[in-house]
């Protein structure tokens, strides 16, 4: 069952997409967490992305060329992005240091917008691929009728 | 799995057996489809192009013992070999960028999707006249 596979395949990308927009969201909320458990400022994070092959075992034997080369994407993890933190002078802060400069996350909010934009769009191409699959498979059940 | 043990193919007809063949293809292309769509912001991710059109095109007019063509325009008469059609599948060239990495056209495979799927209905909407036709067969020559 191809079209039942394609959704499985546009799954695994609606699935990545979430969990992308997920990370973005909470980089736009600590945009300004200056405390962590781990002392520092929030760090901001991104995703990383791998194609992965779809399918049981079987199902690739009994379609060889098709099954290995079908791929899903899954995220691998959730990477935190080094420490270059905006340093800003405010010594009225109660995270200031000894200068008074407290140290923000390196987080720019149009880079996340854009990012999230960007994981909306690809979301809802996945989203078209489904209802596309799902018209397909009703399309052939009216062939019975 | 040779379709011609099918024995009802005879009877149906071999316009149903492309036909069928075509929709198999097409679904197949719609996950390949899919997939690219998947993997857009995957790093690395080559994207995939399903052809067989010039397959079943060669499939429809070689192959079996051929009924001879009087004239060039006749269609050809051997429908067999276009069950067994092997679609072809390859790095979408496309969406090459010349330093063997590749960048998905998000509005073009987009379009390629929607083509598919509307020749998928069309496809499966003819195989149900051709079959709404032999019904009609049944029902009447009884009559």
């Amino acid at each position: 069952m191809n079209l039942m596979t394609a959704m499985d395949v546009s799954a695994t990308g609606m699935v990545a997409e979430r969990v992308r927009l997920n990370v973005i969201s909470m980089n736009l909320a600590n945009a300004k967490t200056t405390r962590t458990e781990t002392g520092t400022p929030y760090q901001r994070r991104t995703v990383i992305f791998r194609s992965r092959p779809m399918g049981q075992p079987f199902q690739q034997f009994l379609n060889e060329q098709l099954g290995e080369q079908i791929r899903g994407v899954e995220v691998v993890r959730i990477e935190k992005r080094g420490g270059d933190f905006k340093k800003i002078h405010d010594p009225g802060h109660p995270d200031a240091d000894v200068n008074g400069y407290v140290f923000y996350p390196n987080i720019n909010l149009v880079e996340e917008m854009v990012n999230m934009l960007e994981a909306t769009r690809s979301y809802e191409a996945n989203v078209t691929a489904v209802k596309a699959a799902k018209g397909m498979a009703l399309k052939a059940l009216e062939i019975g009728r | 799995m040779n379709s011609r043990s099918l024995s009802f193919g005879n009877w149906v007809g071999r316009t149903v057996q492309v036909l069928s063949r075509s929709l198999d293809l097409r679904s197949q292309r719609h996950a390949v489809i899919s997939s690219n769509l998947a993997n857009m912001d995957t790093p690395g991710y080559k994207p995939l192009e399903l052809t067989f059109e010039k397959e079943l095109q060669e499939a429809l007019g070689q192959g079996g013992p051929q009924p001879i063509r009087t004239h060039q325009d006749h269609l050809p008469g051997t429908l067999d070999e276009a069950a067994t059609i092997q679609p072809r599948l390859r790095q979408h060239q496309d969406y090459a960028l010349g330093n063997g990495s590749y960048q998905l056209d998000l509005d073009r495979e987009m379009a390629r999707l929607a083509q598919n799927s509307v020749a998928y209905e069309v496809t499966a909407q003819l195989i149900a006249r051709k079959l709404a036709g032999l019904r009609l067969a049944i029902n009447e020559g009884g009559k």
